[in-house]
């Protein structure tokens, strides 16, 4: 039973297997980047070449800054999510563990990396760490209202606080999800805010203050803080898949996995083609569109839900 | 709303220890104020351009531009050099449009020599038709860098591939790429060949269909507009006053071109407009120049319709190297190439300033010649120099990130500002 449990946290479907993921993605991600700009992109493997690099290189921490805080946080963005993996169902209804109100503690997991971002950079004493800092907080508040929003009014109309139970209420009602489409396209709009990518890459914009929080991170605690990064792509998109495309979860294990993948390959997809086409936005913009078109657009959702809800009772 | 949150620091530069950060609420704004140095290795200063903004959470208080860090010494150079051999060296300044500082400079030696109205027609054809290609492809850099800029990292690749038709152009006519030194004074180096003719009718075709796409993409994108619209606002005063030139003296309502006020290389001959625009923000900037280069584009195509017949050099084999034929039959000739090779031509004693509209804005040469080989003084009017000093006035009270918007569209070479 111990070693199921070890077996499950630190292999399958745990941290080894969602390292896997998170490098197989990045992959995917930058090729497509590549290829929408006309570039050749990397080789397949080059994501696993660049992280052993990274992880051999020397980490160097400022004079000035924090050492414990600084070394933690990126061990903190990891830990943050991979253990909210654990909760979301995958190929099948039900996820590696599961309790009720397992949604809010998913979406808390989900932002401790952008807390570690805020602290790491605010305690690297660089100016240009700071500025990431703050604006990884800011932009925090607003994409996070309107990506719980959505989640809430999917999981108001499965009328559970359990994703598990959530996946299993839309197997038994097939093309109910169809109901949840608008909350759909505001979580993928949220999580592209909680990856930092175009156009909400203000954090870390690299035109403007380098890396933002990462400028002074370097060596193994950097990696650190791109792995997890990686793997909050693949953590973000399952939860997306699970919560608003629950289909195909009574196929069998090869199967649903393959359709499981397809559909975290669809939404990193949504992701890579955003971030190719936008330009970035400012961080007042992005806080404003947060507000006055995200939030909106999810209560609506809530709304739908509460009305569909109505309707079927 | 943020900017409370930054933390005071006197020692603004060294790094704040964590002990010693603590949110300190003052009436004093000057006290909020902390100074961030920008560059010169940032990825947005376009080459080595230092900024010293002094910050104000995110709002910048003042912008104090440092420059200096690619001085080459080009002017002085320019003192110890023959008129020919300096030729090469404008390449390096604006090295994103050579064969426009080429012309600039080639212009203003003629015009010491007094040979300007003898440059066979042929050779002023050619020259206008390489410097509107050459506005093309600054123009194309300009615009990738500056949406880069802007966080969009996709565009300069498609820009990059225009600009490599126009480059392949060049290096199909002259075998060089980049630094291509082929004006001389006199004329051109050498005649075009046969295949370049097809080459620039295959560009012109595709960059029609290019250029309405890019317009598309920024007359059509909120996010470009909204980072651009009223961002770094420039007034006709403050731009004249400033003495600024070229797209962004343009965008502020100001028509003043170069080619058309002071018509050089037969210019005169040619249909164009000049777009101008009244609003003087960057995204006015932005789209004088995707004008321009429509109206380069036109240019081109007038040029190649009809290229006088004819030489390419002025007839004195004192100031132009002869082809190499008429030195193996002539003694005379001869030794003006050998003379010309090891020593070069004597000037008259005279002083000109000549200018011409480069991509940047109006690029000047200053010569004064004492008589011998070699000017006594050059001096470089640079367009990117004078646009720069304009940047502490038009963006101060913007974000940090409107600054790198700023600094986009003047579009600024530092191998020019630093010369």
């Amino acid at each position: 039973m111990i070693l199921h449990d070890v077996f499950t946290l630190l292999i399958f479907p745990g941290c080894l297997f969602l390292l896997f993921l998170g490098l197989v993605f990045q992959f995917i991600d930058r090729k497509l980047h590549a290829r929408l700009q006309n570039r050749k992109g990397p080789p397949w493997f080059q994501p696993l070449p660049d992280l052993l690099k990274l992880l051999g290189k020397e980490e160097i921490i400022p004079e000035g800054a924090n050492p414990v805080m600084f070394q933690l946080m990126p061990i903190f963005a990891v830990t943050g999510v991979i253990a909210s993996f654990f909760y979301i169902p995958l190929w099948n209804s039900q996820a590696t563990y599961s309790f009720y109100g397992d949604v809010i503690v998913v979406i808390y997991l989900l932002t401790i990396p952008t807390f570690t971002f805020f602290l790491g950079g605010w305690y690297s004493s660089s100016l240009y760490s700071m500025i990431g800092a703050m604006r990884s907080q800011t932009q925090f508040f607003s994409y996070e209202v309107p990506l719980f929003m959505s989640v809430l009014a999917s999981a108001m109309l499965a009328d559970t606080w359990s994703l598990s139970e959530m996946t299993k209420w839309y197997s038994n009602h097939p093309f109910y999800w169809m109901f949840n489409l608008i909350g759909f396209f505001v979580a993928v709009v949220a999580l592209l805010g909680k990856l930092e990518k175009v156009p909400f890459d203000t954090p870390d914009a690299e035109t403007e203050i380098v890396a933002g929080t990462f400028t002074e991170y370097s060596g193994r605690l950097y990696a650190f803080f791109r792995v997890a990064l990686d793997i909050e792509l693949v953590v973000g998109a399952a939860l997306i898949v699970a919560v608003f495309l629950p289909f195909g979860f009574d196929l069998g294990p090869f199967p649903g996995f393959f359709v499981w993948l397809a559909k975290i390959t669809f939404v990193v997809a949504i992701l890579t083609v955003a971030r190719s086409i936008f330009a970035r936005m400012r961080i007042d913009q992005m806080i404003e569109f947060c507000w006055i078109y995200l939030a909106p657009a999810a209560f609506c959702q809530i709304l739908l839900s509460l009305v569909v809800k109505g309707a079927l009772h | 709303m943020i900017s409370e949150k930054i933390p005071t620091s006197v020692d603004k530069f060294k790094a704040i220890s964590s002990d010693n950060i603590s949110v300190q609420e003052s009436d004093d704004p000057g006290d909020r104020i902390v100074t961030l140095n920008m560059g010169p290795s940032h990825p947005a200063t376009h080459g080595v351009l230092r900024l010293v903004l002094s910050i104000d959470g995110e709002v910048i208080t003042e912008v104090v531009p440092h420059i200096g860090y690619l001085h080459t010494g080009m002017e002085k150079l320019g003192e110890y050099m023959s008129y020919h051999q300096f030729i090469p060296i404008t390449d390096r300044m604006d090295y994103l449009a050579p064969m426009l500082m080429n012309l600039g400079y080639i212009l203003g030696v003629e015009k010491l020599l007094g040979i300007t109205d003898e440059i066979p027609a042929r050779a002023q054809w050619l020259r206008v038709l390489y410097s509107e290609l050459m506005r093309i492809s600054s123009h194309l850099i300009w615009l990738g860098t500056s949406a880069i800029d802007l966080g969009a990292m996709s565009p300069i690749f498609y820009a990059l591939q225009d600009r490599e038709q126009i480059m392949n152009i060049f290096e199909e006519t002259c075998g060089a790429r980049l630094t291509s030194t082929y004006f001389r004074i006199g004329g051109l180096r050498e005649d075009i060949p046969d295949t370049v003719i097809p080459m620039i009718e295959k560009f012109l075709k595709d960059f029609a269909i290019r250029l309405d796409e890019y317009q598309n993409l920024v007359t059509g994108n909120p996010i470009l507009i909204n980072r651009l619209k009223g961002i770094g606002c420039l007034s006709k005063e403050t731009a004249l006053s400033y003495c600024c030139s070229g797209p962004v003296l343009r965008a502020s309502g100001v028509n003043y071109d170069v080619r058309k006020a002071r018509p050089y290389s037969g210019y005169e001959k040619f249909k164009f407009n000049i777009p101008v625009y009244q609003e003087g923000d960057s995204y006015a900037r932005f789209l004088v120049r995707m004008d321009e280069m429509r109206e380069s584009a036109t240019i081109v195509r007038q040029a190649i319709d009809a290229i006088p017949a004819g030489p390419v050099k002025i007839d004195r084999t004192d100031i132009i190297l002869p082809d190499k034929h008429r030195t193996q039959g002539n003694m005379e000739e001869l030794i003006n190439h050998f003379i010309l090779s090891c020593r070069g031509f004597n000037a008259p004693v005279g002083e000109v300033f000549s200018t011409i509209e480069s991509s940047k804005g109006e690029f000047g040469v200053y010569l004064v010649s004492t008589g011998g080989e070699k000017p006594y003084r050059l001096r470089v009017h640079s367009p990117s120099f004078l646009n720069l000093s304009v940047l502490p006035a038009i963006s101060r009270g913007s974000l940090i990130a409107d600054i790198v918007a700023i600094i986009g569209s003047l579009d600024i070479v530092l191998g020019e500002i630093d010369r």
